[in-house]
């Protein structure tokens, strides 16, 4: 018993990586059952198994050893993947995710599911004489696919690719028997190929050939991409009616031996990149190319050994921390530094400790880089989650709904990642719920019937981006306006002067629901603006876009981290604020007879456009800003902050400058502070604080209410 | 010393300080550090008795003038002028007092219920009164006292 408290801390966490597997292996299997995908979710099932029983988890055991079963029986092809038995199995799933969170809460489970077993049993029984293609490892199918023969140019094509850098993999694409439009299907494929970043140099049958539908079940491709190859697979694999994809390296040497579609038939496509013959055969001597695909692939799933710690997340908190203290120092020594240079010209000991400080400095930034990093998670956590979630909310509404996602190995900050993942889970039912139409009405519109949504993550810049984009309905300006006018949120004159974008930023705002109805999803009561403002309450940013009939395209930016961050440092009324500098767009120096009043607030019309001003003062101290207090002789210096369309100027005292600050919280006992997100210390020592623009805005639209 | 006399002569330590005439007490249990008055950053907006927050190597503390808070007039600031640190609930807070004078003993018979308080404004924030040489303490509850309203 002694040591039963560790092991059940080990057991839950292995336990909930096994749950994880088992998740997004049910879905592909549900998707495109494959050998591989088979062999992956029983050895998940089996390990899950033992560890339970030997943790003297008998129920859990229990449920497992059934998944287990079914899991061997599919393999064997003794029974077929169907949406009940997928269904049954997804029911199995969350029932181990509630006694695994039992047993994490009170250390014992007592939920029962003897029913669940039995029903798992009598699938087993229920075999069907139709071992469909569908259903068979693709090693089976006789059809062995004439190979790819490149012309002189393509396979200079490769090879240059090769040298820039790139990667340069062969696709065998299999398309179900029964595709109706093969041609539309290959289509598809290209097009993803070239979504997802790759380029197709050469494929067989040549393009003409599969426009005109000339091939049958499978074509070939080379493609050279910079890109995890998993990547491209699965951009391929979400396309419907594709029952498998192929993928091996692409050396010379396989060009020029057009006798070697043999090993690549009958092993799977891991097996082929594992294959010492396509290492060695190749003239070049360049086996990480190919393995690199592979290391990414081995790790993502199986743990690789003494590659990777576990490391307390609080620990890494703890780290972080120390940095941010460091940093705050580093930049106290370099102002020490210079105040001592500015005192004794020619000092060897000044010189000394400038240096000194200099280094400290470089060490500390790349010290604060590496611990970002090891912060950082690929964004597929949140995402994992997606697929399943999707494919119930489908099925609970009828509709059929496809899942694109890309970009999981996108990586951001652990904090980051927690807040996102609850604003992402309501647009994505949102987008099902409203967004993608039932199938009738997508077939009488023309649309295929099942709906896209696509799910990407990328970093742009010194941001990750995030989109969510559907093929359904759309919004239309027009009727946002009419809702916005009869719940009260705007006057009829006020939503007629919006522009169409500012119209869809309608669906932000408090109190607004286009749902006829409210349904069990989306109509919650917690709307989209709430989603905005846990979004703008990180720093980050959320832009809407959308076309009647055609689809709804959302954009989320978000910074890469929340502990460090740029700021602008001003001065209000003798005291230091800083300004994230991911909100500021310029600064302005203004005499005080440009600033006019439209009715009570202040304004400057710059570039033509009016700016409605925040004088801090006023804000935080009560002061008035009126016409009087303007009147003074001294110019005043206005920070530009925007907050997606909108912008306002912030009046400041002074401008200090640019600085990298460590962002603290501020203590509960203070209250919610209006327009202060946080403070820092400075590298003098004292506290500044952070100012938050979202709130500022609010203020703005406040008044003008 | 059996059991039972240890138990007769349980006793509380606690700081002792003044806020105008009065001396207050405060459990030593809940004091983290005291320290000199240091610069405070206002905070605006935040409760009326916060004077701001104070950079403690490193931490961020807020700190309130603990006589605006328990309503008594507030006394300008002079030498004698100190933060005591606590930590309650996890969380740091400071409090500024007037002059910090001892650390007291205080047996617990020695201390009685606040009942003589009751009708004076910090009265809610007092949770016993104890009598040392003659002297009244008033022993503070701390927990009410950081606790907004």
């Amino acid at each position: 018993m002694m040591d039963t408290g560790e092991y059940i801390a080990l057991f839950l966490e292995e336990a909930a990586e096994q749950i994880n597997i088992l998740e997004q292996d049910i879905l592909l299997l549900e998707q495109s059952p494959s050998q591989d995908v088979l062999n992956e979710i029983f050895r998940a099932a089996h390990t899950l198994k033992g560890s339970s029983r030997a943790m003297g988890f008998t129920a859990m055991g229990e449920l497992t050893h059934a998944m287990e079963d079914v899991f061997d029986a599919l393999r064997k092809g003794e029974i077929n993947v169907s949406t009940s038995l997928v269904n049954r199995l997804f029911d199995a799933l969350d029932t181990l995710k509630a006694m695994r969170d039992q047993i994490a809460e009170g250390g014992t489970s007592n939920i029962d599911c003897d029913e669940l077993v039995q029903s798992l049993r009598n699938a087993l029984q229920e075999t069907t004489t139709d071992i469909s293609a569908a259903n068979t490892p693709s090693s089976a199918q006789p059809q062995a696919p004439a190979e790819l023969v490149l012309q002189e140019h393509q396979r200079e094509a490769a090879l240059t690719a090769i040298d820039n850098g790139l990667q340069v993999y062969h696709f065998t694409v299999r398309l179900a028997e029964d595709t109706l439009m093969k041609s539309v299907r290959a289509l598809m494929v290209l097009q993803a190929i070239d979504a997802s970043g790759g380029a197709v140099i050469a494929s067989y049958p040549d393009e003409d050939a599969l426009d005109n539908e000339q091939f049958d079940d499978s074509f070939q491709l080379l493609v050279a991409t910079d890109k995890p190859i998993e990547h491209l697979r699965s951009a391929l694999m979400g396309i419907s009616e594709i029952r498998d994809v192929e993928v091996s390296p692409w050396q010379e040497a396989t060009a020029a031996v057009p006798a070697q579609p043999a090993p690549r038939a009958e092993q799977g496509p891991q097996k082929v990149l594992d294959s010492p013959v396509a290492q060695t055969t190749g003239p070049r001597p360049e086996p990480p190319i190919s393995s690199e695909g592979e290391t990414e692939k081995t790790t993502s799933r199986t743990p690789a050994m003494s590659q990777t710690v576990r490391v307390d997340v609080a620990r890494l908190d703890t780290l972080l921390n120390l940095v941010g203290e460091l940093v705050i120092d580093r930049t106290r020594i370099a102002q020490l530094g210079r105040e001592f240079e500015a005192r004794s010209q020619h000092d060897d000991l000044v010189d000394s400790l400038l240096e000194a400080a200099g280094h400290i400095g470089r060490i500390t930034d790349e010290l604060q880089e590496h611990i970002m990093k090891a912060r950082m998670l690929p964004i597929e956590h949140v995402f994992n989650r997606f697929p399943r979630m999707i494919r119930d909310l489908a099925q609970k509404f009828g509709k059929e709904v496809r899942l694109v996602m890309e970009g999981q190995e996108t990586e951001l900050d652990r904090s980051v990642i927690e807040i996102i993942s609850d604003p992402l889970i309501h647009m994505l039912r949102n987008s099902v719920d409203h967004g993608i139409e039932p199938p009738e009405v997508r077939e009488a519109a023309g649309k295929p019937r099942q709906g896209t949504i696509r799910l990407s993550a990328r970093h742009e810049e010194n941001y990750i981006l995030i989109e969510i984009e559907d093929d359904g309905k759309g919004m239309d300006p027009a009727q946002l306006r009419e809702v916005a006018v009869r719940k009260g949120i705007l006057t009829r004159d006020a939503a007629e002067r919006l522009s169409d974008r500012e119209a869809l930023s309608l669906i932000f705002a408090p109190g607004f629901s286009t749902a006829k109805e409210v349904t069990e999803v989306s109509g919650r009561g917690v709307g989209m603006d709430i989603v905005r403002n846990n979004i703008q309450r990180v720093g980050g940013i959320v832009d809407i876009d959308s076309t009647p009939g055609q689809g709804t395209r959302i954009s989320v930016r978000l910074p890469l981290t929340l502990a460090i961050i740029r700021a602008l440092l001003v001065r209000v009324n003798g005291q230091v604020y800083a300004i994230p500098l991911s909100s500021v767009l310029e600064t302005l120096k203004i005499e005080p007879e440009m600033v006019q009043f439209v009715g009570m607030r202040p304004t400057i019309v710059l570039r033509g456009r009016t700016l409605p001003l925040i004088s801090l003062k006023a804000h935080f101290y009560d002061e008035d800003f009126s016409a009087r207090s303007c009147r003074g002789e001294e110019p005043m210096f206005v920070v530009v902050v925007g907050l997606g369309e909108r912008q306002v100027g912030l009046v400041v005292s002074h401008l200090i400058g640019e600085q990298e600050i460590v962002i603290k919280s501020l203590s509960r006992y203070l209250g919610e502070i209006g327009g202060v997100s946080g403070a820092t210390i400075l590298g003098d020592g004292r506290v500044a604080l952070i100012l938050e623009v979202a709130d500022l805005f609010h203020n703005v639209s406040a008044r003008a209410a | 010393m059996s059991a039972a006399t240890m138990t007769a002569t349980a006793e509380r330590q606690v700081v002792a300080f003044r806020l105008g005439n009065e001396t207050y007490a405060i459990d030593i249990s809940y004091i983290h550090e005291i320290i000199r008055m240091k610069e405070i950053t206002f905070v605006p907006r935040a409760p009326h008795y916060m004077r701001g927050v104070i950079n403690l190597r490193g931490r961020i503390v807020p700190v309130m003038s603990l006589s605006a808070r328990l309503g008594l007039p507030v006394q300008e600031e002079t030498p004698q002028s100190r933060i005591i640190v606590v930590e309650v609930n996890g969380e740091s807070i400071g409090m500024i007092v007037d002059a910090v004078s001892e650390v007291l003993r205080l047996p617990e018979d020695h201390i009685e219920p606040p009942t003589q308080m009751a009708g004076t404004e910090s009265a809610d924030y007092i949770s016993g009164l104890g009598k040392v040489n003659d002297k009244l303490v008033l022993l503070l509850d701390v927990e009410k006292v950081v606790e907004q309203q």
